[in-house]
């Protein structure tokens, strides 16, 4: 299973190559692209399973820790990935704008509702709102009056989305 | 040794999920009146403590491995090559995912959004009205129906919005995790 671990672990560094390449090119269908760059690892993966051995595998982990020590390590990172997976999918099921408004019609007496039906139910407009009210609480804006200002904190999270979604080229949304 | 460790953890993991869900039933239901945020951190605070708990019991079964797992792991040893295949093969798919999930978290982070227009003002502050109109409220609620539109979540008749057979059993799954989480109606 050494093998394994190591094989998939570079051939997620080949996956993550795509990120200079959608620096460089204006890609748009994005998602399809990494889903290409995606399957293509997986070849690679099949290719390089063929071709290593498990033997080497631990010769080349027995370089930088015992298997025992890589063994414990890759147990725990998988534990809390597990964790990293429940967190990311309890957000999703309670804090995306696409699992209310689906909730909300399944809720409505017709299961059918207009575009205006939805906004009186669910309003963006709010969440606006708690979102600011929200950052606020964080220490990333402050309040004065009717005015909100970014702190020092919120500066520097925003430094670090926007640089990233710069790099990205990613339109904001 | 390695499968040893992957056992451990998906049980010790699923241990984790068991307690969450039966810490969530005693919870109180979200209420209305304290600021989102603070309970959102606190339900983070707490599948984050679960699951270092349960580390806890991970480094204990490792160095004391009871029988039952050294039996599992000599049985499935006959198959270590096809299951060492799949497991790097999942490794690169969870990988791959986490990047993804932080990808779009990037990408479509309404509070990086708000700090940006807020930042890019002439006196670099702003009112609500005057965020909300650079925003384009109406903009985002059309983008996500067209998201929903596109994915097969819901489908249009005439000027309704209905879920399709995919958004309903979504959107009852969703409402029975929340049911168990007492989450609020969220969004």
């Amino acid at each position: 299973m050494t093998k394994g671990i190591l094989i998939g672990f570079f051939c997620f560094s080949l996956f993550l190559l795509h990120i200079f390449v959608f620096h460089i090119f204006n890609i748009k269908r994005r998602f399809f692209a990494m889903v290409k760059v995606f399957s293509a690892g997986v070849i690679v993966y099949c290719i390089l399973y063929a071709l290593i051995s498990e033997a080497q595998a631990e010769t080349a982990v027995s370089f930088f820790m015992r298997i025992s020590v890589f063994a414990f390590l890759s147990g725990a990172a998988l534990h809390f990935m597990f964790c990293y997976f429940y967190l990311y999918f309890v957000q999703i099921i309670d804090r995306t704008p696409t699992t209310r408004i689906m909730i909300e019609i399944e809720e409505s007496a017709q299961k059918r509702l207009t575009s205006g039906q939805l906004k009186q139910l669910y309003s963006i407009d709010k969440k606006i709102y708690d979102e600011l009210q929200d950052m606020v609480a964080l220490g990333r804006l402050n309040r004065e009056g009717p005015f909100y200002s970014i702190t020092a904190k919120g500066r520097m999270h925003m430094s670090i989305f926007r640089f990233v979604r710069d790099y990205l080229k990613l339109r904001r949304s | 040794m390695v499968l040893k460790a992957v056992l451990l953890a998906v049980f010790c993991s699923f241990l984790s999920l068991i307690t969450h869900l039966a810490v969530s039933c005693f919870k109180k239901i979200r209420s209305t009146e304290e600021q989102l945020i603070f309970e959102l951190t606190r339900q983070a605070k707490l599948i984050s403590a679960i699951w270092i708990s349960a580390f806890l019991i991970y480094v204990l079964l490792f160095f004391m491995t009871p029988e039952i797992i050294t039996t599992a792991v000599n049985k499935l040893n006959d198959s270590w090559l096809i299951i060492g295949f799949g497991y790097g093969i999942i490794i690169y798919l969870f990988l791959s995912f986490m990047y993804l999930t932080i990808y779009y978290l990037v990408d479509r982070s309404v509070s990086a959004t708000l700090l940006e227009i807020i930042d890019n003002a002439a006196l670099k502050k702003l009112t609500i009205d005057e965020v909300k109109r650079i925003y384009d409220v109406d903009k985002k609620y059309q983008s996500e129906l067209k998201g929903m539109l596109d994915g097969g979540f819901i489908i249009t008749e005439a000027d309704y919005y209905k879920n399709s057979l995919k958004g309903r059993l979504y959107a009852l799954a969703a409402k029975f995790i929340k049911g168990i989480l007492k989450l609020g109606p969220g969004g």
